[in-house]
């Protein structure tokens, strides 16, 4: 390091500010819909967990694990893992960090109420060997148990007990303590929160990563603004100091504006349409004894009459990476030679639906959020015209995401026949796509499988993909199960989306490319 | 008819202007579905690669779509003329209907007196203390929660036809009861009495054409009111379904794409908008001084 | 007199007692009255016990009894949509509703009534003229599209003011106030504006009408036939007499202006109890939709009345007329 001149030197410390309070503001469409970790597996949520939760392994900025609540592990035999953990963690609350907070934690984001379970499904038993080492037993050889253990988070037994909470709600619409309180071992802990209004949190000063803390803010508010045009004003006049998404639509105008920037980069998120398989007669169609999604030819026509050039045109107005498979670019298991879409072309899309005795097409329900993936109800509006030309009448009924997810996933029993969905396999593994969304029959498959896809093969394939060690044969598994899948049109992928995070040139911050916002990396400059 | 042709007598060039262009607009708006360029409601005519067009008259615009295109791809031209329709249909029936219920309750109280009198007369002070907005707005949540779906959307538009009458009746109560408690003095009605004819007889066909005069004035500045309500409440989303949009939704639609620029969205539904309310007004507003010319512009 | 202030009393009490039946029959037929008074995250004893205490079982009237009880003490439930109580949920938003409403009525006053006294005295020139073509307009252009426009213009082009929320806000005690700081009053500009435009425009017109009438009237004549400077004529004797009504009808603009805020919080998200109860008719929440409700029931009747009151002590001539307002 050179050395510094003593006159730089002097006059450094003469500028030197007494530590302001640093409030990092930011704003995205909807709210977090719980504290609870086990409640929710959707992005905001989970981007929030990270700042308050923690698991016995964390992802870098290039989301590959590192240690975080365990300092160490070994692969004892092919089925058992020995973690030993850190010493000297708390908990928000001061209650201190050991084996049975772990053992505790695992059989909660196991069960059945758990929309996290699929993150531990391959876990068979978590024993308690002392005060700070675990065991866990795997079903077979986890290739990604590392990977799945970063969206594993640890909660205090004792907390869990005293607050009647040992289990996580089913659903968004009910709610136990762990919904609005919080107690975990994270950088931040949340000291208000108003729901559908702001969310505060600040650091927490025993955290035992501070001596290394890459983060210069003291204090965080989070406020949810669903109207883009509002969210774009707040961010603009400074009530915000970063704002995501920017709308497509508003880009130029956050880019042209001194003192700002748009940040933009590839998101690890497909959004796709999926389709009800498995009810024997559609829930639009009633008396009609008829579910046309069933047919492979009626999903094909649905494909193909959707004009996605002209969505990531005019939608997106660009800023979107069409795609005709269903996990991204930057997942281990992508190929692609799988990426290329099927063509549009309405007249095929009818003969199509001709052939399978749709000739006149038929009436359909479509359910899409309306604030949560970037221009969600203005793609689906775009939809109603295009399939209307191939005769199929679409109802658009778009509605806020908790009410969305309600109605498509298994809470409501899938209640819903046409829908759309923006995934992530947040892990940055395509097995984290594979068994929530494109299979039903494994153990802790079919969290977001609105349709109930199922194909006998895919199955299968991902049982065995759950245990291959072997990373050559196990990409060829993941491209055959995903070849199915693309065949049998299990669900009608669209695009990728970006990640386009309005900012202050202010504020330092490294986007993850699940579209989270980790405070821990967030720096305010004065 | 010789009514109506007596109060355009008394009027200044600027009111027969003023009806001249309200007539266009009813024109138009009867005549929609061919003169306009694209039929918006025809979903398969719409293509996205058209969407956010600006008018013809900027570099990016076509002749195709003379007002520019919303996000859709739909054409604005066409989209205002169809939602004039539907904002003007909503109007005038909200206030027919209005007229109606008026008319009834303030010839009948007029009339008979007594305890129906007071009665009616303390429902419409009441009544006159609920903004029309507050009103509709809460029928539309009770309807949106009791009625399933589908149901709401066909219903919707009785309903704001409903909760805009349930707003503006009061005024035609008490203007026909005024008359009416004038008229019932006069020497024809007392004639007709004591022939024993039926009072409803009477009231139509003696009472009422005397009433009526004001009675117009009354409806058109309702009329403004109505289409300002119907437009408001559409905006807010609890009004009129969006499957077939109002000049309201096509405003509040293209609200969200102001700020990156698309003004024409939002400024050729609002202008129609607002030149027809003008338009309504002035014609009123000039009626009623044909009517009493000692009345000066006061519109309330 | 004091009878006819009793009859309006009486008036409004009933009003409100039939505004409170209504809003208890959405409460209770459109929700879950348990769910509405205790949220969604009570536990099965506490359920119990609130079932015990709203007397689900009694018939109708003790209900309602009871449900008003409830009210007067302040009681309103909880919301579905944000799960926090309703009173606390209104008082948080009441600040921004009330200097929002506020500041358009002084807007209101302060131009409306100078410029329809302008208006009326000078009725030939052309200010005049331009003036009131500018209120008719005011009346015909809905209050969201001059929001949009003034937004349009203002934020996105010129960038001069914001274009939603409240900006900065000071804490004093229980309210929040953004007169103190330099972006709050520059966020309440717009949206005052916006909300002010119609009833100012009304307002001019009827104090032009009325003083136009007075200044006519034999009254006037005979003062000015005493030869008395037609200045004093014009303030001293037209304008008392003009001023009478006008008040009366200024104060139930402010009932005016409570609703179509509505409008306006939307346009410019302002956080105030107009949007609150939008959001609420659209997620269909029923606790706060009935709350809101009463809410406005209780100013309405009480602008109503006092206005009714004051209209008849000032006013001796009107004493006599029936079902004014």
């Amino acid at each position: 390091m050179r050395r510094l001149p003593g006159v730089v030197l002097l006059g450094a410390l003469l500028v030197v500010v007494p530590a302001r309070a640093q409030t990092f503001r930011y704003a995205s469409t909807g709210d977090l819909l719980t504290l609870d970790p086990h409640s929710a597996d959707e992005a905001l949520s989970n981007s929030f967990k990270n700042n308050i939760y923690e698991g016995l392994v964390r992802f870098n900025e290039k989301l590959e694990p590192e240690p975080a609540l365990a300092v160490s592990w070994k692969a004892v035999n092919p089925t058992t893992w020995r973690f030993q953990l850190r010493k000297g963690v708390t908990f928000h609350d001061g209650t201190p960090f050991t084996a049975d907070d772990v053992v505790f934690s695992w059989s909660r984001q196991k069960s059945k109420n758990s929309v996290m379970a699929s993150h531990v499904s391959t876990i068979k038993s978590a024993k308690k060997i002392d005060d700070y080492t675990v065991e866990y037993v795997t079903e077979g050889p986890d290739p990604i148990l590392l990977r799945n253990l970063s969206e594993h988070f640890i909660m205090s037994k004792k907390w869990c007990e005293q607050h009647a909470t040992t289990e996580p709600v089913a659903g968004l619409s009910e709610e136990t303590f762990a919904t609005r309180h919080e107690n975990g071992t994270g950088p931040f802990q949340v000291v208000e929160r108003v729901p559908d209004t702001r969310t505060v949190l600040v650091p927490f000063p025993k955290w035992w990563d501070l001596p290394n803390k890459r983060y210069a803010i003291t204090r965080a508010e989070f406020r949810p603004i669903a109207n883009a045009a509002t969210r774009l004003a707040a961010l603009i006049s400074g009530e915000v100091d970063l704002a995501y998404p920017v709308a497509p639509q508003d880009v130029a105008r956050v880019e042209g504006q001194k003192g700002f920037r748009v940040i933009r980069r590839p998101e690890l998120r497909v959004v796709f349409l999926g389709m009800d398989q498995w009810r024997d007669e559609s829930l639009d169609m009633p008396g009609s004894k008829k579910n046309p999604f069933k047919d492979v030819r009626v999903r094909r026509a649905v494909y193909q009459a959707i004009d996605e050039e002209a969505i990531r045109a005019k939608v997106m107005r660009g800023m979107a990476a069409p795609t005709g498979l269903i996990i991204p670019e930057n997942t281990e298991g992508y190929d692609a030679k799988l990426r290329e879409r099927y063509p549009y072309d309405a007249a095929a899309s009818r003969k199509l639906l001709a052939e399978a005795g749709y000739a006149d097409g038929f009436p359909v329900t479509l359910d899409c959020p309306n604030d949560r993936y970037i221009n969600d109800e203005a793609i689906c509006q775009s939809l109603v015209p295009m399939l209307a030309r191939v005769g199929i009448k679409v109802t658009l009924n778009a509605q806020t995401k908790s009410k969305h997810f309600d109605k498509i996933l298994r809470k409501s029993n899938n209640n819903t026949s046409l829908f759309l969905l923006g995934f992530s396999p947040e892990t940055a593994d395509a097995m984290a796509t594979l068994l929530p969304v494109m299979t039903m029959k494994l153990e802790g498959s079919g969290a977001w499988n609105g349709g109930r896809y199922t194909n006998p093969k895919v199955e299968e394939l991902v049982g065995q993909i759950r245990v291959e060690m072997d990373p050559e044969k196990r990409r060829k598994q993941i491209f055959e199960a995903l070849k199915i899948h693309k065949e049998d049109f299990g669900h009608l992928p669209l695009h990728e989306q970006l990640i386009i995070w309005g900012a202050r040139d202010t504020v330092d911050v490294v986007p993850d490319p699940r579209d989270r916002v980790q405070l821990r990396f967030v720096k305010m400059r004065q | 008819m010789r009514l109506l042709l007596g109060l355009l007598e008394g009027t200044r060039r600027g009111t027969r202007i003023a009806l001249g262009v309200v007539v266009a607009y009813v024109l138009l708006a009867a005549f929609a579905r061919w003169v306009a360029p694209q039929p918006v409601q025809d979903l398969r005519t719409l293509d996205l690669m058209n969407a956010s067009l600006p008018p013809v008259w900027s570099p990016e615009g076509t002749p195709a779509f003379l007002l520019g295109t919303d996000e859709q791809g739909r054409d604005v031209l066409s989209g205002v003329l169809f939602g004039l329709r539907l904002s003007m249909g909503v109007g005038f029936a909200a206030v027919a209907l209005a007229m109606v219920i008026g008319l009834a309750a303030g010839l009948v109280s007029g009339y008979r007196g007594g305890w129906l009198d007071a009665f009616l007369m303390r429902t419409a002070d009441a009544q006159l203390t609920f903004p029309a907005i507050l009103v509709a707005m809460l029928l539309d949540g009770v309807a949106r929660s009791v009625l399933p779906r589908s149901v709401h959307e066909t219903l919707g538009i009785p309903v704001v036809i409903g909760a805009i009458a349930l707003a503006q009746w009061v005024p035609f109560a008490r203007a026909a009861r005024v008359g009416t408690l004038v008229e019932r003095e006069k020497g024809y009605v007392q004639a007709a009495q004591v022939m024993a004819r039926p009072g409803w007889s009477i009231l139509l066909s003696h009472v009422l054409p005397n009433v009526m005069g004001p009675i117009v004035v009354i409806a058109t500045i309702g009329l403004g009111n109505a289409i300002l309500t119907e437009a408001t409440l559409s905006f807010l989303g609890v009004g009129i379904p969006p499957t077939s949009p109002s000049l309201g939704t096509l405003v509040r639609t293209g609200s969200a794409y102001l700020p990156s620029g698309a003004w024409w969205m939002v400024v050729f539904p609002g202008l129609a908008l607002a030149g027809l309310v003008l338009a309504v007004n002035v014609a009123g507003d000039g009626l009623r001084d044909g009517l009493d010319p000692k009345q000066r512009g006061a519109v309330s | 007199m004091i009878s006819g202030i009793l009859t309006r009393l009486l008036q409004g009490l009933g009003v409100m007692l039939v505004v409170g039946l209504l809003a208890f029959a959405v409460s209770t037929k459109l929700g879950d009255p348990v769910n509405n008074m205790l949220g969604q995250n009570a536990t099965i004893e506490e359920r119990e016990s609130m079932r015990r205490e709203l007397g689900l079982d009694q018939p109708f009237v003790v209900q309602y009894a009871r449900y008003l009880g409830r009210v007067v003490q302040g009681r309103l439930g909880v919301s579905y949509r944000l799960g926090v109580p309703v009173g606390e949920l209104l008082r948080e938003r009441l600040p921004a509703s009330v200097e929002l409403s506020g500041v358009a009525m002084l807007l209101t006053l302060l131009v409306g009534v100078p410029f329809g006294i302008f208006t009326a005295i000078r009725r030939r020139s052309w200010l005049s003229r331009v003036i009131l073509g500018g209120s008719l307009i005011g009346l015909s252009v809905p209050t969201f599209l001059i929001g949009l426009l003034l937004i349009f213009l203002f934020a996105v082009q010129l960038q001069w003011l914001p274009s939603s929320g409240r900006g900065e806000v000071v804490s004093l005690g229980p309210w929040t106030t953004g007169l103190l700081t330099a972006s709050g009053l520059r966020s309440l500009l717009l949206p005052s504006i916006t909300l002010a435009l119609y009833s100012l425009a009304l307002l001019l017109r009827l104090v032009r009408g009325e003083l136009l009438d007075v200044l006519h009237s034999d009254h006037i004549r005979f003062a000015r036939a005493r030869g008395l400077p037609e200045r004093s004529i014009h303030y001293r004797h037209g304008l008392r007499n003009a001023l009478l009504p006008v008040i009366t009808v200024a104060a139930l603009q402010l009932g005016n202006l409570l609703a179509f805020s509505v409008v306006t919080e939307t346009v410019f998200q302002w956080p105030g109890m107009g949007l609150l109860f939008l959001q609420a008719v659209q997620f269909v929440d029923v606790p706060v939709i009935s709350s809101y409700l009463l809410l406005a029931a209780v100013a309405f009747v009480l602008i109503n009345l006092v206005v009714d009151v004051s209209y008849r002590v000032l006013d001796p001539r009107v004493r006599s007329t029936v079902g004014g307002g």
